[in-house]
């Protein structure tokens, strides 16, 4: 499907099918932005009335504010969804696997503000039905994006097997939740299960292609999109588990007598770490559209190594900060419960702090070389190559010398098939020495 | 294809052990905490089974120890849900009922949890407020497992205690989440008090008060913290006819209606004017406090 040559192409002959699931896309589109529009208002309604009052006091903030800014972070999700779906719509309107992108990407943006608004099932009917058929393409699509992308072909073939179950399994569970074959009615653990065996053989059948049958243009792609698929894979998770994972937006239930002995900083904590959560999964969310419009569309616009290079470096410092963080919290408290007979001391959490931030720098520097040093071995000879010549420049006044300490400079990091050296002449002409 | 997926593992691998690792520590740290067993020999209490003990220990439950406020009405339990990353924790059915613990906790047990915080296996019960129950006499101690044993079952099954990786960080940050921790479980018993107006079973009964209003009844400046009850603060206003309209009507002095979720004032209704007296007393004679700045209103 995604040649380079095709990619700037647009003149595809449209059959009347592929014409008909585009008239559809457009359909579930403009169903999606109404939907979602026309639920906005109570939405909006709903988290100021219910929000956690208690805990936005003990924060500052007010209720509409909270408001605000979740129905923001819906809009930019449903939003940036939309627009990648439209762009690749537009870009690859011949294109069958595009298309399902394209339906992957609208349903699932649009699936976790909807499930807030409409999956209780207290609004009227027709929204409900709407709701129902954006659920059952956004778990359909997105599962079947990892065993169909990059070729829009079932690789290898037995994928079809878990594709179609999934199918069953994800229309029973919008339509019939409390059918046995339902999802929803199983318990939670078998759940997860399914979602992993779904899963996992997706990323079987991607790792497989990579391997065995794709292009080095799809495998650049791949690359991609196994970061959207990461996400797109959180679609049915986020439909089947959010009120579990991101309970909160409600009021809560404790009396003031409990939210006093429990301490309001555990619920200020607990809405905190909710709304961090929400901002994370949201963030996460957007890999989805970022990752497969760089695919399908300029599978060269940046260089993935170098997002993997970062992730690298700064997943490592990051837990390895939590750690220290968390470690040298438990051993001041320990030292100061020694010496003071007080373990909680606010001494504690500003001198962990003041090694944290103490350590950022080395540590990031650090694990940046260790990292380069390790898996970036090329580009790391390579900078101290380069390092040891800028040395050398300054003591070499033989120009023969210095064109041949160029080549083999440029030979050893580059690699290239050919290297010629232009020398501006006293003329003004230019001798060509090549090699 | 080897690079790349090399990297995608190394890159899964370090941040999984590196999460791994964290959430180890502090399920290990917590662990302790949270299995930490404690071994408390409790003083026999003859529990009765007359009528005047059962009603005495119903008037304890409702209007003082505010049973009620987290066990629910009808003492079947309720659940604080705050989903599996922080936690969710269940006030305990305390009937005979399906789910309750009414049928399995022998008199011993009963005096382990309420006085001493502790549960039946020895571990230690969470936001259970046993510093404040620990002054209870034993005469009252016993009318109070009296009347819990003489609620009628209510089915009520409660999920088990889950505490969440956020919810064990809490849990390592706060200490008081566990009242054992804070009582001398062989500290002797403090002397019998007994009902008269007098401040000493004002003082008596004030203990619960603590709990929204500090250690030293000054108040907090925390959301939902009561107000200051010394002379420093709001009540040096104050008259005893003031204290009483709101401890029976939830109406302060300048008219404004206190919602009974901030203050439980449904339940301090229910004491009688010996007691209100007595608490009256007791706040008149507690030393001035200065109140903080931001004190929020009850």
């Amino acid at each position: 499907m995604l040649k380079s040559s095709d990619l700037s192409s647009n003149s595809y002959p449209i059959n009347p099918w592929l014409a008909a699931a585009r008239i559809g896309w457009i359909i579930l589109l403009v169903l999606t932005i109404a939907l979602f529009v026309q639920g906005i208002n109570t939405r909006f309604g709903d988290l100021v009335q219910n929000a956690d009052t208690r805990s936005l006091l003990d924060l500052g903030v007010t209720s509409r504010t909270l408001a605000i800014y979740v129905v923001s972070i819906n809009v930019i999700l449903i939003s940036a969804h939309a627009i990648i779906a439209m762009i690749i719509f537009w870009r690859r309107p011949g294109d069958w696997l595009a298309l399902l992108v394209a339906y992957a990407l609208v349903s699932n943006g649009a699936i976790i503000p909807l499930s807030r608004m409409y999956a209780t099932g207290e609004n009227i009917l027709t929204a409900n039905l709407l709701f129902m058929i954006i659920a059952i393409v956004a778990l359909i699509s997105s599962i079947n994006l990892l065993y169909l992308f990059p070729d829009g072909k079932f690789v290898p073939k037995w994928t079809i097997l878990p594709s179609i179950l999934w199918g069953f399994l994800a229309i029973f569970a919008v339509i019939f939740p409390h059918s046995p074959l339902s999802l929803t009615s199983w318990a939670i653990p078998l759940q997860l299960l399914m979602l992993l065996i779904v899963s996992l053989t997706g990323v079987y059948a991607q790792v497989y292609r990579y391997k065995e049958v794709s292009s080095p243009i799809q495998r650049q792609q791949t690359k991609w999109a196994i970061l959207g698929l990461f996400a797109a894979v959180l679609g049915p998770l986020a439909f089947f588990v959010p009120f579990v994972i991101v309970p909160s937006l409600r009021v809560p239930e404790a009396s003031n007598l409990l939210y006093q002995n429990l301490g309001p900083s555990f619920f200020t904590f607990s809405f905190l770490s909710q709304m961090v959560g929400l901002t994370i999964s949201t963030l996460f969310g957007l890999l989805f559209p970022v990752s497969f419009a760089i695919a399908v569309l300029r599978y060269r616009l940046w260089d993935i190594d170098i997002l993997i290079n970062r992730a690298l470096v700064y997943g490592a410092l990051t837990g390895l900060l939590v750690i220290i963080y968390l470690v040298s919290v438990v051993i001041l408290q320990g030292v100061f419960l020694t010496f003071t007979g007080r373990g909680q001391s606010q001494m504690v959490t500003v001198l962990s702090t003041l090694g944290i931030a103490a350590l950022f720098i080395p540590l990031q520097r650090r694990i940046q070389s260790v990292i380069d040093r390790r898996f970036y071995r090329s580009r790391y000879d390579a900078a101290k190559t380069l390092a040891a010549f800028s040395n050398k420049l300054r003591e070499e006044v033989d120009l023969n010398q210095l064109c041949d300490q160029l080549k083999s400079v440029v030979r050893e990091t580059m690699q290239p098939s050919r290297i010629s050296i232009l020398l501006k002449a006293p003329d003004g002409r230019y001798q060509k020495i090549e090699k | 294809m080897s690079g790349f997926l090399k990297w995608m593992g190394v890159i899964l691998g370090i941040l999984i052990a590196l999460i791994l690792i964290a959430v180890a520590s502090i399920y290990l740290i917590t662990g302790n905490k949270l299995n930490r067993r404690y071994e408390i020999q409790v003083e026999p209490l003859e529990i009765p089974a007359d009528a005047e003990a059962i009603a005495r220990g119903e008037h304890l439950a409702k209007a003082v120890l505010l049973c009620h406020e987290c066990h629910g009405i009808d003492l079947s339990g309720s659940t604080l849900d705050e989903g599996p990353m922080v936690a969710t924790i269940s006030m305990s059915n305390l009937t005979s009922g399906k789910g309750g613990i009414g049928g399995t906790y022998t008199d011993e047990d009963w005096v382990r949890a309420i006085r001493h915080g502790v549960r039946k296996d020895g571990k230690a019960l969470l936001i259970m407020p046993s510093p404040w129950f620990y002054f209870l006499s034993d005469e009252d101690l016993a009318s109070v497992i009296a009347y819990v044993k003489s609620i009628p079952p209510v089915d009520n099954e409660l999920p088990e205690r889950r505490i969440g990786p956020v919810g064990r960080f809490f849990v390592l940050m706060e200490p008081g989440l566990f009242g054992a921790e804070g009582i001398d479980h062989s500290a002797p018993r403090p002397p019998m008090v007994l009902p008269s107006e007098t401040k000493e079973y004002g003082e008596y009964l004030a203990n619960t008060c603590k709990n929204c209003h500090g250690d030293n009844l000054g108040g907090g400046v925390q959301v939902g913290a009561g107000l200051n009850l010394t002379p420093g603060g709001e009540l040096a206003n104050w008259t005893f006819e003031d204290f009483e309209q709101v401890m029976r009507f939830g109406v302060t002095p300048e008219n404004r209606q206190i919602l009974s979720d901030d203050m439980p004032w449904t339940s301090f209704k229910q004491l009688n004017d010996i007691e209100i007296k007595a608490i009256w007393s007791y706040l008149q004679s507690i030393p001035a406090v200065e109140s903080a700045p931001e004190t929020q209103a009850p």
